[in-house]
């Protein structure tokens, strides 16, 4: 009976913290100052709708990332003198974040988010790996949405 | 609150008993699991902290790069191998007597490695790097380097030790490594002062050499120090101190050049 229990338990924590959800302490100051270094992500890995604001997580090779949607398939998006604009209406100041727009992005302006894909962008703005660089990320290679931190250290 | 006594003292339970039961076993789980959450919740916050300081030791991949003597001092630093890994790994600076022994970076701004390992990957403890406005071979008349301040005295959480008076007068001496030369330092003066100290961290001397009058500035804000009447370049290593924007600074001067490291090694 308790080895029933026991495997009938372990299976439905992996199944819940490993196939549904997710977490990972976040090894990146990317999402400054909205998520810090540090922090314990959770993430919701079974969504395939997602919206202008969310935060999701991808992977860069073996690393981790997190940026939050700025665009979806067939918007286009341009950033130029330290704004971004989404359909030429420029969209910054909605969500707090760090940094400047500055420097040479790897694509090209206007960029026009293909169908199925995201355009997600870093709310530190000085972190340049995000679809300013790699390009939009296509929605079945996005690990998760982060549903929510836990912050044990600079709050 | 104990379910059991009640249970011996009264095998035959009246209505009110039972439900007396019911509730102190909910009660016990609601605790049980509010503890496991805060059990986990402190397994997290303390997970985080070792890897904070997990992440401030050099790399393995970058310590193997370098040689090392009977006493543990840095002997030779093989920078060709080091750039293979980060090629803005300029210098290693290493102080007798102390575990500072680093490698130093140096990039085109000032935030990069504050959260950036030598590898280039997250960390908090960062890196040990050369002031962005500074030439990269150290050539120029003062230099400023930065460490975070650490406990157990990783990154420049050693140079506080700088601050006891026989400390000072015990281990003048240091060395800086470079892909072309290895200096002598020598530990001049210790400074307490914050960040807006003009004198240590001006953008236009910086940029144009040394400010003159940074030695009477020194010699003024130092509480321990040595001869001061020096032509030699001068390399300042700071670090933060206490929580309101305070600096330590410790100021060596560049010695005479020790010699080219063979290329066999």
């Amino acid at each position: 009976m308790l080895l029933i229990k026991i495997i009938i338990v372990e299976s439905v924590i992996y199944i819940l913290f490993f196939q549904i959800f997710g977490l990972a302490r976040v090894k990146t100051n990317a999402m400054m100052p909205n998520i810090n270094g540090g922090d314990l992500a959770f993430f919701y890995h079974l969504d395939n709708k997602f919206e202008i604001d969310d935060v999701v997580t991808y992977f860069n090779g073996d690393s981790r990332l997190y940026s939050r949607v700025i665009a979806k398939g067939g918007d286009s998006v341009e950033i130029k003198d330290g704004l971004i604009y989404v359909n030429n209406y420029p969209i910054d100041s909605v969500k707090n974040f760090s940094g400047e727009l500055t420097g040479q992005d790897r694509v090209r302006y206007p960029y026009t988010v293909p169908n199925d894909e995201v355009f997600v962008i870093n709310d530190n703005r000085d972190e340049k790996i995000d679809s300013r660089n790699l390009g939009s990320i296509k929605i079945k290679d996005l690990d998760g949405k982060v549903i929510s931190i836990i912050r044990t250290r600079g709050l | 609150m104990s379910q059991e006594t009640v249970t011996e003292a009264q095998p035959v339970k009246t209505r009110g008993e039972k439900a007396v039961d019911v509730i102190a076993s909910v009660v016990d789980r609601i605790f049980i699991y509010f503890f496991v959450l805060i059990l986990l919740f402190c397994g997290y916050a303390i997970y985080d902290s070792l890897m904070v300081y997990t992440e401030a030791e050099i790399p393995t991949t970058v310590a193997e790069y370098v040689q090392k003597d009977e006493s543990n001092l840095t002997t030779d630093v093989n920078f060709d191998a080091l750039h293979e890994i980060n090629n803005e790994i300029v210098g290693w600076i290493q102080l007798d007597g102390t575990k500072v022994d680093f490698p130093i970076t140096h990039t085109d701004n000032n935030s990069y490695y504050l959260s950036r390992n030598y590898t280039r990957e997250y960390s908090l403890a960062g890196s040990i790097y050369l002031d962005a406005r500074n030439r990269g071979d150290f050539s120029d008349d003062y230099s400023v380097v930065y460490g975070h301040n650490m406990n157990d005295e990783m990154m420049f959480g050693g140079l506080k030790d700088f601050a006891d008076y026989d400390f000072f007068q015990s281990h003048p001496r240091g060395k800086l490594f470079t892909p072309d030369r290895v200096y002598d330092l020598e530990v001049i003066a210790y400074v307490v002062t914050d960040k807006t100290d003009q004198m240590l961290y001006d953008t236009e001397f910086l940029n144009n050499g040394r400010n003159p009058k940074i030695l009477e500035h020194i010699a003024e804000k130092s509480t321990n120090r040595r001869d001061l009447d020096t032509n030699k370049h001068l390399l300042a290593l700071s670090t933060c101190h206490g929580r309101d924007g305070g600096r330590v600074v410790l100021v060596a001067s560049f010695g005479d050049e020790i010699e080219t490291p063979t290329e066999e090694n």
